[in-house]
């Protein structure tokens, strides 16, 4: 009685031993990775101190920075991950691994790219849900849906898909070319650097640490020179020039450049699959120059507290002023200014942030990576070297020169979480990420390593001193270079179950709009770890 | 809780008795038969005698037949005094009197065996019983002969309107109506009947949606009212019909020649149809003076516009003072010609009924004229004794133009109706240009511009007669429906009881539809939240082949007072549709509106649907004396559609089957020979039960399935899109009903009643799945729902004189619905045209649910004491005020939102039906035909866009009353663009009372008295149509239905009315 549809297929012939088979279901997941790209970032960053709302915000989001996301908020369905979870699965125990071709098993791209795309749905999902129903056998009926499933949380997760990953870390990505006009290499996550993650979050810092450092060397990632600045001739620092190759960073998806991998998403605002992010961050002609979200005082506080540092030709250090009246964005760190411009046109503010330019949603970009990589070095004991990623920049020769030994060495050698080819990492090509917006940070005399004003007792507990502070630093580096990208509430979190302190997060969220302006409610709200997370429906 | 005690108990019973009968009936009948076989051994005779006269006079008649009742073998003829005798056996209880011109009259014995007497009637009066007993009480019509109608639904209303909710979809020739037999069956999926045309289901095509709004392609207008012998309802009995008789069917015969005389029938008729009743508009002046009043509710700063400028010198004064009226150039009188040419004859081998029919219907909305050739070729073959065959094809083919009809959807921001276009459009603009010297030109005007410094092109509507004039092409907005149907069905018989029957069909319907936007005349086309285009291309084609088999076996057996007949066979059907819409914008320019790559923002769709089904099934029925009557059925039916593990059937070769049974049983009273009534000549009961099933299931509900889509507007990528219901399965409804048929007085009264009970279970619903399967629903069986109700039909004799008879009757219907279980028992709505539409348990389906209103603030003072706001989408405050409506806070939070929503209305009727009269006079004929619905509800969406507010829409009179100051009482709130208050949000202010009745037709025929060689007959008659509603109802027309569905009904989106037409008609038999 069955009857066929040549527009339809089905589990029993959609067997996944052909290269169309296979290419049509990766496609096919991309595209339901796509329902998440925008949450990724919502959820990360509105529930965080470094976003705020103005009148014009919708309700939908206002939801969800107050930590009162209803059921029917359309960034709140737990369903769309486990769309992309369930083909994954049906592709992982369906694809035909035992087809060879001169010994190579001829789809080991794929599969490790869907383990990949599946490891990274399920750490947004935990990282939002607290706990969620585990399974990585496809479910194709009633039946299987109505099975009892494992609730995981956040560390279980993580163990499970570090084992699952790690044999495929070296495969490489699936090259289908370009689509769109894009690399389709940067539409996948790339294991090692979701190793590491998987591994931060585990808490084992070694291991993450190796991860980025081992993407970092090998794919040759040097941080690049992506900065903010005033030129040498504004000798006020008045901001009347401006050297920025920093602000633009952000549209720029070419080979070499700061952005690592993206969710693609398409242009046309009538596809399911249009990015909102722009239109909520930036005046633009669909939402009739009315933009939702901006940068919050916090930020804007952060910023203004660093020391921006000018060196001169023969290395002495020039400061620039706390405060500049004419525009006082232009305080501190410049990298708010660099990526976020305010203006008045016919009686209204427009905004534009620089980061929300393209169509596409961002996943991982370099920037990021380095604090990442930072914050594993440090936690695993090597907060001098982690330092070393924020004010010099990282390569053997700033190693050799601000690293103790200690931390350096290794036996005879280098320590092989610090090794980097010498020839690519230089120091012309390599910037400490501080050095991004606060000037030359390497000349910076109030940019350093923390030291404890009376020796302590043991080196141990220098370490633990210096272990606390840099992780200090990282965290407001974090929320200088990543600010509104959606790393923010789960950069937090993560420090903040680190050390078992959920006054951690409450204390950073509450204070929001100003340092002066603590939100209590929302203080209070957040000592409950309860309420961190979102209800699975 | 509306289901009372005892109705309950009834369903029980009936589960009750279903179980039973599943297991003991066949059992249980064979016993019946052998008992009462045994008991008829030996017939005795005995003799009746009695006249025949004509009713009017009391003339005897002479030549009658008197017959006993189905059985010819027992005959007699009256004399000269119309006198009879007929020795019959003891067990006939009725006999049968027929004479040519006259009614045929059932006469019941009631013991007497002098004086049974016969009167008969003229055959001008509708007969009150039918020929054979109507064990099923099934309605039926078989009069079409002077219709002007296209399609038959018309009639269908006309003459079985209480047996068949009829409700037409619009004044668009020949799109129908939407039917409903015994209420609502289904709540989600196709509630309407099951066309059967010469035992063949034909596929209505129900779900495919085509391109132009408010247009519906109705299979069904392929069929020509004049090659229409009859139609039945039926509702209970339909066990043939297993998973598909649920909604009821329609059986429709065709005519076929059944004498060796050669007959040739022409009918040509030509009629007008009016202009339908409109909106009262604002003219130019008060449309001039509500836009300027509008324009201060938008954020412009602007102070000067052209169109408001008063000065004649004014260089634009022209172009923006007229007066006009732009229904005048989208409406106009319609002619229509209708054209039947009828052949039939034969001889003892071959006998052939051929058709030809054509007709020419304009739409008296400009450009949606239909076109209809018809074929149909029927022929009966006797090849021996043994041998049969019935040979038929038919052929017709459908051409229309098509304009968009209706109000849009309040999501769609584009307005290409004409019809709507030309109420909304500014009067003060003219549909011409004003030359350079200020002369109106012939040329048309461009869409208007008026508003442009405001809200740029947004608010530019089309000039409806572009749409018309650059639409206007084959490759434009164009129609066309085919449908070829072939069907042979050979009959052998084997010895005089038993013989075999096949039945093979073949169907092909083809649709062909292209739609196109000119660029011309019409402002830019928004395509939502993508950006704007120049003009807009669509292209519809879709064909579906149906093959139908029967192969049954019929054994029938009369032996004295019993008669037995059973049919057991089997059925195959396999439908096979597939489908493709493509759309573009762009095309470059008006001439070339053709599909092509170069489009901009393309999209293709398609559809390719197959489903089979397979059943088995068997009849039996038999009738002892012809006074106790039994009807049983059963059919076993799978299809492609259900589940492979379904609950409520039987597992069978690696399928499953639904199981339908049904029963019925009929006792004549009147044939007793205790009965004694004088006043009642006949009288029948009769009670029914049947499980009968509706397999609109989704075609691939059952399977887990990959579908495509697309990746960055480029690459194809395949993911999971449904979980497959392994055990979906089709909705069943027991339906009990209970008849009785009756003629009273010398059959002067004719009644016809039956009441029915109904259940559906399993409900075919989208129920949500567990979140971690990725999707949000998939189909599943769950819900019930209730129909009670019932039908009446009565007819009256009021006059009988030599020269002049005069009838009445009337029918009614009634049904009350109740939804009984729903997935996870929640209540939910469904939205439509800005409706919400409720399912709820207790209540019955398709409520409109919403806001109640209470008139409009007076004063800021009075606004302030209620305190009432609504939350912005950005979660602020706002509050209501002066001139804001005053809706209800039914939770008293002061808050007005989803909570504060109750049911406002109810589409559903509480009676409808038909009153008719007929009256001859010699040969003249009049015969006037009423429809009515009474206590129905309408959601007027139509009205809400006139009174909207909230919109450079030109709006109806009533919004002369709008607020516009402190303190002024009125029921009309203050007008504001964009209506940030929803003043104009879907409430009681748009749901009316749309009960009505109606004077559908009055038709007048005189038959000539001819009688030369070439000219056996002549009637001419003249019918006049929709001469007048009685209805509170302030849109165009009462009677409209905006779709199929259960829950779409009662919503008026303003589409075409009927007018009033006038049609003459002259029929010859050659």
């Amino acid at each position: 009685m069955e009857t066929e549809s040549s527009l339809l297929s089905y589990p029993d012939e959609h067997e996944l031993n052909t290269s169309a088979d296979t290419v049509y279901s990766v496609i096919g997941i991309m595209n339901k990775i796509q329902a998440l790209a925008d949450r990724s970032v919502l959820l990360g960053e509105l529930r965080a101190d470094l976003v705020d709302l103005n009148e014009n915000t919708i309700s939908s989001l206002r939801e969800i920075a107050n930590f009162e996301i209803s059921e029917d908020n359309p960034y709140n369905d737990p369903k769309d991950y486990y769309a992309v979870i369930n083909n994954c699965n049906y592709f992982l125990q369906k694809l035909d691994t035992a087809l060879r071709k001169r010994n190579e098993p001829i789809f080991i791209r794929e599969f490790a790219a869907v383990k990949s795309f599946r490891a990274w749905t399920y750490l947004q999902l935990v990282l939002n849900y607290g706990q969620v129903p585990f399974y990585t056998e496809a479910i194709l009926s009633e039946a299987d849906a109505a099975r009892d499933f494992p609730e995981y949380n956040i560390e279980e997760v993580c163990s499970y898909f570090i084992e699952d990953l790690l044999p495929y870390v070296d495969v490489e990505l699936p090259g289908y070319g370009s689509i769109a006009d894009l690399d389709s290499r940067l539409f996948y996550i790339p294991i090692r650097l979701l190793l590491g993650d998987l591994c931060l979050w585990s808490q084992r810092y070694s291991e993450a640490a190796a991860h980025y450092h081992e993407y970092l060397n090998e794919n040759e990632l040097y941080t690049g020179t992506y900065r903010i600045e005033f030129t040498e001739d504004d000798l006020q620092f008045e901001g009347r020039i401006l050297s920025n190759s920093y602000g633009g960073m952000f549209s720029n998806l070419s080979s070499g450049s700061d952005v690592i991998s993206i969710i693609p998403m398409d242009s046309s605002v009538s596809s399911n699959a249009y990015s909102q992010l722009r239109n909520y961050f930036n005046s633009t002609i669909n939402n009739e120059l009315k933009f939702q979200l901006l940068p919050s005082k916090r930020i804007q506080e952060i910023s203004a507290s660093q020391i921006f540092c000018r060196a001169k030709q023969n290395g002495s250090p020039t400061y620039a002023p706390l405060a500049n009246e004419v525009n006082p964005l232009l305080a501190g760190d410049l990298r708010l200014n660099a990526y976020w411009s305010k203006m008045m046109a016919e009686g209204k503010e427009i905004q534009t942030i620089m980061k929300f330019t393209t169509d596409h949603v961002f996943t991982y970009r370099k920037g990021l990576i380095y604090l990442r990589y930072a914050e594993a070095l440090n936690r695993a004991g090597y907060p001098e070297s982690a330092f070393t990623i924020l004010k010099y920049g990282i390569n053997n020769n700033n190693l050799t020169r601000f690293v103790s030994p200690r931390e350096y060495q290794s036996g005879s050698g280098i320590n092989p979480l610090l090794a980097f080819n010498p020839t690519l990492f230089t120091n012309t090509n390599t910037l400490g990420i501080h050095s991004r917006g606060s000037g030359d940070s390497e000349y910076n005399e109030f940019y350093v390593l923390p030291t404890p004003t009376d020796s302590l007792e043991s080196w141990q507990d220098t370490l633990d001193y210096r272990i606390e502070k840099v992780e200090e630093l990282i965290l407001t580096e974090m929320a200088l270079e990543t600010a509104l990208e959606g790393h923010r509430y789960y950069d937090l979190m993560r420090v903040a179950l680190r050390r078992g302190q959920e006054a951690y997060l409450a204390e950073k969220v509450a204070l929001k709009k100003g340092s002066s302006n603590r939100d209590d409610v929302l203080y209070n709200r957040l000592l409950t770890k309860n309420n961190w997370y979102l209800k699975m429906k | 809780m509306y289901l009372s005690e005892t109705s309950s108990k009834l369903i029980a019973e009936m589960k009750d008795c279903y179980a039973k009968i599943k297991f003991r009936s066949i059992f249980f009948l064979l016993m019946c038969i052998l008992t009462v076989t045994v008991y008829a051994q030996a017939p005795e005779n005995k003799t009746i005698t009695g006249t025949v006269s004509e009713a009017s006079t009391g003339n005897p008649l002479a030549g009658a037949r008197v017959q006993a009742y189905n059985n010819s073998r027992f005959v007699a003829m009256t004399d000269e005094e119309g006198r009879y005798s007929l020795d019959l056996p003891v067990y006939i209880n009725a006999l049968t009197v027929t004479l040519d011109g006259f009614a045929t009259q059932q006469l019941a014995l009631k013991g007497q065996s002098s004086a049974v007497d016969a009167a008969l009637y003229p055959e001008s009066f509708i007969p009150v019983l039918s020929p054979l007993t109507n064990v099923l009480n099934a309605g039926s019509a078989e009069r079409f002969d002077l219709s002007s109608a296209i399609s038959i639904e018309s009639e269908i209303q006309s003459q079985l309107g209480a047996e068949v909710r009829t409700i037409s979809r619009s004044g668009i020739p020949g799109t129908g109506a939407a039917m409903f037999i015994g209420g609502y069956n289904s709540l989600n999926v196709n509630a309407q009947p099951l066309i059967v045309i010469d035992d063949v289901i034909l596929d209505q095509q129900y779900g495919r949606e085509m391109l132009h709004e408010g247009y519906y392609n109705n299979i069904l207008s392929n069929l020509a009212v004049s090659d229409i012998e009859s139609i039945t309802v039926l509702k209970n009995g339909t066990s043939l019909y297993g998973a598909k008789g649920a909604n009821g069917v329609l059986l429709i015969k065709t005519k076929r020649n059944r004498s060796m005389v050669t007959r040739i029938d022409a009918n040509v008729s030509a009629g007008v149809e009016y202009s339908p009743r409109l909106p009262a508009m604002m003219n130019a002046a008060q449309y001039r003076s509500y836009a300027s009043e509008l324009l201060g509710t938008t954020e412009t700063e602007l102070t000067e516009f052209k169109f408001l400028k008063d000065d004649p010198d004014y260089y634009y004064y022209n172009q923006y003072h007229n007066e006009t009226n732009w229904s005048d150039y989208v409406y106009r009188e319609a002619l229509t010609q209708n054209y039947s040419f009828g052949v039939q004859g034969g001889d003892e081998v071959a006998k052939y009924n051929l058709s030809i029919g054509y007709v020419d219907a304009q739409s008296t909305l400009n450009y949606n004229d239909f076109d209809r050739l018809n074929l149909r070729f029927n022929s009966d073959i006797s090849i021996n004794d043994k041998l049969s065959a019935l040979f038929d094809c038919s052929f017709s083919n459908i051409t229309r133009n098509l304009r968009d009809d209706g109000v849009m959807a309040p999501e769609e921001s584009n307005v290409f109706s004409p019809g709507f276009l030309s109420l909304i459009k500014s009067p003060f603009l003219n549909p011409y240009q004003y030359d350079t010297n200020n002369k109106l030109s012939g040329f048309l005007s461009d869409a208007d511009d008026y508003l442009d410094e405001v809200l740029g092109t947004t608010a530019s509507l089309a000039n409806p007669l572009y749409i018309f004039e650059n639409g206007e092409a084959r490759n434009k907005n164009y129609f066309e429906n085919s449908l070829i149907n072939l069907a042979i069905r050979p009959a052998y018989s084997i010895n005089n009881r038993l013989s075999i029957k096949g039945h093979f069909s073949y169907t092909l319907v083809n649709t062909n539809e292209n739609y196109y936007i000119p660029m011309t005349g019409v402002p830019k086309i928004v395509i939502p939240n993508v950006g704007l285009a120049e003009n807009m291309v669509q292209s519809l084609y879709s064909s579906q082949i149906s093959l139908f088999a029967d192969l049954r076996m019929l054994w029938q057996k009369q032996s004295g007072a019993n008669n037995t007949r059973i049919i057991a066979g089997g059925r195959y059907m396999n439908d096979d549709y597939s489908g493709n819409t493509q759309m573009g914008y762009d095309t470059g320019n008006d001439k070339t509106p053709n599909i092509n790559s170069n489009l901009n923002f393309k999209k293709v769709d398609g559809a390719e649907d197959v489903w089979r089904s397979l059943s088995y099934y068997a009849n039996l029925d038999y009738n002892y004396a012809e006074k106790y009557y039994l009807h049983a059925g059963l059919s076993m039916e799978t299809s492609s559609r259900f589940g492979r593990e379904v609950q409520g059937g039987i597992k069978l070769g690696g399928v499953s089957w639904g199981l339908f049974p049904s029963v019925a049983a009929a006792w004549v009273l009147s044939s007793e020979d205790w009965f004694s009534l004088a006043a009642v000549d006949y009288l029948k009961f009769n009670l029914a039960y049947d499980i009968s099933g509706n397999d609109d299931i989704d075609y691939y509900a059952a399977r887990t399935y990959f579908g495509s889509s697309v990746f960055m507007n480029r690459v194809t990528g395949l993911s999971i899109q449904n979980i497959g219901n392994t055990s979906i399965q089709w909705e069943s409804t027991h339906r009990g009903g209970a008849g009785l048929e009756a003629s009273l007085f010398k059959e002067r009264v004719g009644i016809q009643l039956n009441a029915f009970l109904a259940r559906t279970d399993n409900l075919l619903t989208l129920k949500k799945l567990n979140s971690v399967t990725g999707l949000d629903y998939n189909w599943s069986n769950e819900g019930s729902l209730n129909n009670r109700g019932f039908d009446l039909a009565l007819n009256f004799k009021l006059l009988n004189r030599k020269d002049f008879n005069w009838e009445m009757g009337f029918s009614m219907g009634h049904y009350q619905n109740q939804i009984t279980a729903l997935p996870d028992n929640e209540s939910f709505t469904t939205s439509i045209y800005g409706a919400e539409i409720l399912s709820e348990i207790g209540r019955p389906a398709g409520l409109f649910y919403g806001y109640e209103s209470q008139g409009v603030y007076a004063n800021s003072e009075t606004a302030a004491a209620d305190g009432l706001y609504l939350l912005s989408k950005t979660g602020s405050k706002v509050y209501f005020g002066a001139g804001d409506v005053k809706f209800i806070d039914q939770d008293n939070n002061k808050e007005i939102n989803a909570d504060d929503k109750v049911v406002i209305g109810d589409p559903n009727p509480d009676l409808y039906g038909n009153i008719f009269t007929n009256i001859n006079y010699r040969r003249v004929s009049l015969n006037v035909i009423l429809n009515y619905s009474l206590g129905n509800d309408a959601y007027n969406y139509q009205r809400s866009q006139l009174e909207s507010g909230s919109k450079f829409y030109n709006q109806s009179l009533a919004m002369l009353n709008r607020w516009t100051n402190e303190d002024q009482q009125t029921t009309i709130p203050r007008i504001s663009y964009k209506d940030e208050m929803g003043n104009s949000r879907f409430s009681d202010r748009w749901i009316e009372d749309a009960s009505y009745v109606r004077l559908k037709t009055v038709r007048l025929s005189y038959n000539l008295p001819l009688s030369t060689t070439y000219l056996n007959g002549l009637t001419l008659w003249a019918s006049a149509n929709n001469l007048m509603t009685l209805t509170r109802y302030l849109g165009s027309d009462p009677e409209f239905s905006s779709g199929n569905s259960v829950l779409c009904q009662g919503i008026d989106r303003g589409m075409l009315a009927f007018g009033p037409s006038v049609v003459l008609g002259i029929k010859f038999n050659l």
